[in-house]
């Protein structure tokens, strides 16, 4: 909202005395932000002074500027002012820019500082000013030219004195305007008079009032167009509506005295009569609007819904339809306009108009913020209803736009106003409030006294009455009963008014902390991090065409911004990919990136409950859906020439060293890897990574749904599908992985330390091999089945297996290095050759493995 | 032999021997002198061998003779060996001379996500204050996001032009704020309370530079017996400093919120001018950081708190915010975008 300074120290509250700067920060700490203040009309900076031309020679080296000395203070030296105007006489009075001053570039009105300097080789000391110059040339009135303020011979001449603040003599002054932002409880401060009684209340000074009488433009008799009733339909959608009718008006162009003011707010004045309702829903907040009542035929105005498939024209020439959740105004039945948003082309005031019903009424805020909404139509008017209007001031507004426009709008003399229509109430019962001066002491620790609440609050409205010990009671005026309903609000206001500042900042007590941070994610960023990988955070809104998304599970937003956010995801990995396809498009060779988020899933265990439930334990207990963290993984290497690379088991080492970071232990007793089949992902590149046994907690976050159906699956890893990525515009191999986090959060185990043997350990080679014929026949032949098998049959002795080496031609051979230890004795060289036999023995019998000699 | 003549041998010997070891000008030179010497086939081993055949009145004196001279052959030896040694060391180290001022051969480290960085930053600092880390869903209630907030069911955010509902009943909707928390760990947990709550929130706002329909903020709640208006001051004051660093002073603003009142926006001093006014703050000398208030006595009654025994107060700050203000970031989407050249420089 925009308030002219001007305007409020003229007719509300005395400011002179204060800097724009100190009245901005004075709101601004009362709950009123002023965004900003801009300058509306001229800012002049002087000296721009009175002076009197003297001479006037031909400029030496122009045809069109002349020389003129010009004396700017009696007795001085004139001084040498060059001139381009052709008005200009010897003896004439003008205004004059020193240099210093600061005037307007009347080609652009950007400032202009004027400096002495030469003009075409001739010094000039100055500017004369035309009205343009000055700021003052809104209207043709002073012509073109310099200003001349008197002629030569005029007997005006006498009254200047030379040297005098020409600004001071023309009433050149901005004026300062606030933008204050509208604050959505405090409907009642969205106008001049609102904010002022806050800026009254917050500087401590008097509020003033402007004054107009209408009673002598009153005649009860005068009888204007052919309505005679207004009606409701409810009261609740319109508690009250007012009509009151003006006979005699002639529409005509703007008055300056409201028309300066609206410009200065940023309102486009109309005419004499649409400024005047402009004004005064300006000045007191209160929307107005009046009709031509020659355009209307019915007997009654009043307020409905309207109906489905009802249409209207608004005026700003758009046909609206209509439907029941908005509100209408209504000539008998025929719509005439859209309560509380816009009025209807049809019965707009022109320049025929001579007899006019001016409506003023209170409309529900709920219903015209749902009108407004639903028909993407907002208005001043809107936005005032929409914050609330105060249905007791209604009637005052609607009296005092009858009286501007009797008494400035009249065809012959002043307008005759008609006797008002009314319908529904604007008596408003009062509202008492108790205040125990302890609760303010105990909410905001400062003493305040009966004597300082009444100092405080009264100038807002507030009636404070002295109460029992320590209690006061308060009658809430009807502009505030909306957010000033308890205690607590009456705190708020003397917080508010004797200032925040005023309280001194203090340190709680006691500590409380009864849980440790869970370090599981930083743990995590930090070693993904040191394998050079970098954190995305993707959206968690996705398209309905994302893969791998699981119908039946889906959450859906009903109401998206877009298809692009319709859905909650359901696994991280999509949005890595499109995070990949997004850097290789722009020329990344290596891709790696992270994301710990979560999943949505709709719940399958119950429905979603009811929330209204009194039970506070049963009720936050509830969830609506499951939301899994998640943790996952992409690498893609585009340069095939780096030594760095990035193949399947480039990201299994990953998330292996990951989860060793992690305290998760990956020996074969605790986890097993398994082929895995994960949409999206290469079929036979794919490995899910699971518990032996099934977990002793978290088994709640059994998904259901694909791999992570399995609670024991604490995550996989593998390449990106080739037609995934094709279709992604990948053409690199890609490979992801996505784990669990609450899962490997409940895996996670703390450290514990194991002796260190200092016997001597034992190393040897043992290479492998399988024949063609035998890897056919047998698909259990795999890494983690050979190393499971050597472990078994090598003894407790056998303390560490590694592969060395797989080559692979007709056949396959796996070289292995094994290492034995006994912590208590030192190992011989033929019970190692034993323990070797034995494995080699246990493979040949359960893998068919033969060995070289 | 003579005994003259062996004792010439001798002295001939510690003469040629300390001349050959002087000469030898590497360690396999000297190596082959001193076998020459002293090997099992060696002259002085020879010599020593012979005392053998001496009469057995003259062996003493010749052993005794013969042995100083081994011995100075030795000592001088090891000597020149020492010295071979380290001239041999020397210009091995020379050889293997490296331009040092040459990269270091890294693994390039990733870069953990701007937010990430922030969100842990706050967090250390309401930890280090006694503050516990609090969690809830982001698929919620309009009771939890709007009831028990102490919002009226007429509040414009509760539109569907400002909040996403979901297919999940008509009361489940995405929550627009991380204020759910403090619900719902009120109900679950007695005061007193001290907690903040990370998360993800949703509004259904067109995407631009400033905005993105999700985002994300930190919640903070403290309830406790005589929490007063100046030690929500106090707290967020000694928050802003902790986070930047510096002795900032802070402005605490009238504002309305639902769900606190007194309401307030906090201000603080300009971290990047240190409140002399520059392109951060728009000239302003302040920049607005968070809001915050007394926790509103419906709320806390709502949760099953007695608002008569325990007050409190709450705040909200929004990560992406603190980040772009922080960082020097113009556009919200970068958070989103994860292009690489966005996150390598953080």
């Amino acid at each position: 909202m925009k308030v002219s300074l001007d305007w409020l120290n003229s007719d509300y509250v005395d400011l002179s005395d204060l800097s724009h700067e100190q009245v901005a920060e004075k709101l601004t700490m009362g709950a009123f932000e002023v965004e900003e203040v801009t300058v509306h009309g001229s800012d002049l900076e002087g000296p721009v002074v009175v002076g009197e031309i003297l001479e006037i020679h031909q400029h030496p080296n122009a045809d069109k500027i002349r020389l003129t000395r010009t004396r700017v203070k009696a007795g001085d030296e004139p001084l040498d002012i060059v001139c381009g105007a052709q008005n200009i006489e010897v003896g004439q009075i003008i205004p004059v820019a020193l240099p210093g001053a600061k005037v307007v570039n009347r080609h652009d009105g950007s400032p202009l500082p004027i400096k002495a300097s030469a003009i075409r080789g001739v010094k000039s000391n100055g500017m004369l000013c035309s009205a343009a110059e000055l700021g003052i040339a809104c209207d043709d009135k002073f012509g073109e030219g310099i200003l001349v303020l008197a002629d030569k011979d005029s007997p005006k001449k006498s009254g200047f004195t030379l040297g005098a603040d020409a600004r001071e003599l023309l009433q050149i002054k901005p004026d300062h305007i606030m933008h204050v932002e509208p604050r959505s409880n405090r409907g009642d401060a969205l106008c001049v008079a609102g904010l002022a009684r806050e800026i009254a209340a917050l500087f401590n000074r008097p509020l003033k009032q402007p004054t107009w009488n209408l009673e002598q433009y009153e005649n009860k008799e005068a009888k204007v167009g052919t309505i005679y009733s207004v009606k409701l339909e409810n009261e609740e959608d319109c508690p009250f509506f007012s009509l009151i009718p003006i006979k005699g008006v002639k529409v005509g162009p703007s008055i300056p005295e409201i028309s300066k003011r609206l410009e200065a707010i940023g309102v486009r004045p109309v005419n004499n009569v649409v400024d005047i309702t402009n004004y005064v829903m300006h000045e007191l907040g209160q929307p107005l609007h009046a009709y031509d009542a020659a355009k209307l035929s019915g007997s009654s105005m009043g307020v409905r819904r309207a109906r489905a498939g009802e249409k209207l024209t608004t005026l700003d020439e758009k046909v609206r339809e209509l439907t029941p959740e908005v509100m209408l105004i209504v000539d008998d039945d025929t719509a005439i306009g859209v309560a509380g948003i816009m009025g209807g082309k049809d019965s707009e005031i022109s320049d025929s108009t001579t007899d006019i019903y001016l409506e003023a009424a209170c409309f529900s805020q709920a219903v015209v913020r749902r009108g407004s909404r639903l028909l993407g139509l907002s208005s001043d008017a809107s936005l005032r209803f929409e914050r609330r209007v105060d249905v007791a001031s209604v009637f005052h507004a609607a009296r005092r736009a009858a009286y501007l426009i009797a008494h400035y709008c009249g065809a012959s003399g002043p307008a005759q106003v008609g006797k008002a229509m009314m319908a529904g109430s604007d008596k408003v019962s009062d509202v008492f409030l108790t205040l125990r001066l302890s609760a303010v002491k105990r909410l905001l620790d400062i003493e305040v006294t009966a004597e300082r609440v009444r100092e405080l609050l009264s100038p807002l409205g507030f009636k404070v009455e002295a109460g029992e010990s320590g209690q006061l009671k308060i009658a809430v005026p009807s502009f505030r009963q909306a957010d000033v309903t308890r205690e607590i609000d009456l705190i708020e206001e003397i917080c508010r008014l004797n200032g925040y500042d005023a309280i001194a900042a203090t340190m709680p007590k006691g500590i409380v902390c009864r849980q440790a941070k869970d370090d599981t994610l930083v743990k995590a960023q930090g070693a993904l991090v040191g394998m050079g990988l970098s954190e995305a955070w993707c959206s968690s809104l996705v398209p309905a065409s994302e893969n791998g998304i699981n119908e039946d599970y889906l959450v859906q937003v009903l109401n998206p911004l877009s298809k692009d956010h319709q859905y909650l995801r359901q696994s991280l990995v999509p949005g890595l990919v499109h995070a990949l396809a997004h850097n290789l498009d722009r020329g990344q060779k290596k891709v790696a990136l992270f994301e710990s988020g979560r999943v949505y899933f709709k719940d399958w265990e119950e429905p979603a409950p009811d929330n209204k439930s009194d039970n506070r334990q049963e009720r936050s207990a509830k969830l609506f859906a499951k939301e899994i963290n998640r943790l996952a993984a992409i690498i893609c290497q585009a340069d095939k020439q780096s030594s760095e690379k990035a193949d399947f088991y480039t990201m299994k080492g990953v998330l292996e060293n990951l989860l060793s970071g992690l305290a998760i232990s990956l020996a074969a007793d605790k986890v097993n890897w398994q082929a895995a089949s994960v949409p999206g992902l290469h079929p036979f590149r794919c490995a899910a990574l699971a518990l032996n046994r099934p977990p002793k907690k978290g088994s709640d976050h059994s998904d259901k749904v694909g791999i992570f159906g399995n609670p024991m699956v604490l995550g996989y890893v593998g390449q990106i599908h080739p037609s995934y990525a094709h279709a992604m515009g990948i053409k690199e191999e890609a490979f992801v992985f996505e784990i669990d986090l609450d899962r490997i959060g409940a895996e996670r185990k703390a450290a514990k330390f194991s002796e260190i043997a200092n016997t001597p350990s034992m190393v040897r080679d043992l290479t492998i091999d399988f024949s063609k014929e035998v890897l056919e026949k047998q698909n259990d032949i795999n890494h983690q089945n050979i190393v499971r098998l050597i472990m078994r049959s090598g003894s407790k002795n056998l303390v560490d297996v590694q592969l060395v080496s797989v080559y692979q031609s007709e056949g396959a051979a796996h070289t292995y290095r094994l290492t034995f230890q006994n912590p208590s004795e030192t190992l011989t060289g033929e019970e190692v050759d034993n323990l070797v036999k034995e494995v080699k023995s246990q493979l040949t019998k359960q893998l068919n493995a033969s060995f070289r000699a | 032999m003579s005994t003259q003549d062996l004792e010439k041998n001798i002295a001939d010997l510690e003469s040629s021997a300390l001349s050959a070891i002087a000469k030898a000008d590497s360690l396999e030179n000297l190596e082959q002198v001193r076998l020459n010497l002293l090997g099992q086939k060696g002259e002085l081993t020879g010599i020593l061998r012979g005392l053998s055949a001496l009469d057995k009145s003259e062996r003493p004196r010749i052993g005794q003779l013969a042995n100083v001279v081994k011995v100075k052959i030795e000592e001088a030896h090891e000597a020149r060996k020492e010295a071979l040694f380290q001239s041999h060391i020397d210009s091995k180290l020379k050889a293997e001379a490296l331009d040092v001022t040459a990269p270091g051969r890294i693994r390039a480290l990733g870069h953990v996500h701007p937010l990430s960085q922030i969100r842990e930053e706050i967090l250390s600092v309401f930890y280090s204050m006694g503050f516990e880390v609090a969690d809830g869903p982001e698929i919620e209630s309009d009771y939890y996001n709007f009831d028990a907030l102490n919002t009226p069911a007429s509040h414009p955010a509760r539109d569907e032009q400002d909040t996403f509902y979901t297919n999940l009943g008509a009361n489940v909707l995405l929550r627009s704020q991380t204020s759910t928390v403090q619900i719902r760990v009120m109900e679950k947990n007695p005061p007193p309370l001290r907690i903040v709550a990370p998360g993800r929130v949703y509004r259904n706002e067109e995407v631009n530079a400033r905005k993105y329909p999700l985002f994300h903020q930190v919640e903070g709640l403290l309830i406790d017996k005589a929490v007063t208006f100046g030690q929500l001051k106090g707290t967020l004051t000694a928050f802003i400093q902790a986070l930047f660093k510096k002795p900032l002073k802070t402005r605490f603003r009238p504002d309305f919120f639902p769900f606190t009142e007194p309401s307030a926006e906090l201000d603080s001093q300009c971290p990047f001018c240190n409140g002399k006014g520059c392109k951060t703050c728009g000239g302003r000398g302040w920049l607005e950081l968070l809001g915050c208030g007394m926790v509103d006595p419906n709320v806390l009654k709502g949760a099953g708190i007695d608002p008569e025994e325990w007050s409190g107060f709450a705040f909200g700050m929004g990560l992406e915010r603190l980040a772009m203000l922080k960082y020097g970031v113009n556009d919200i989407r970068h958070f989103y975008t994860n292009d690489l050249r966005f996150l390598e420089q953080f």
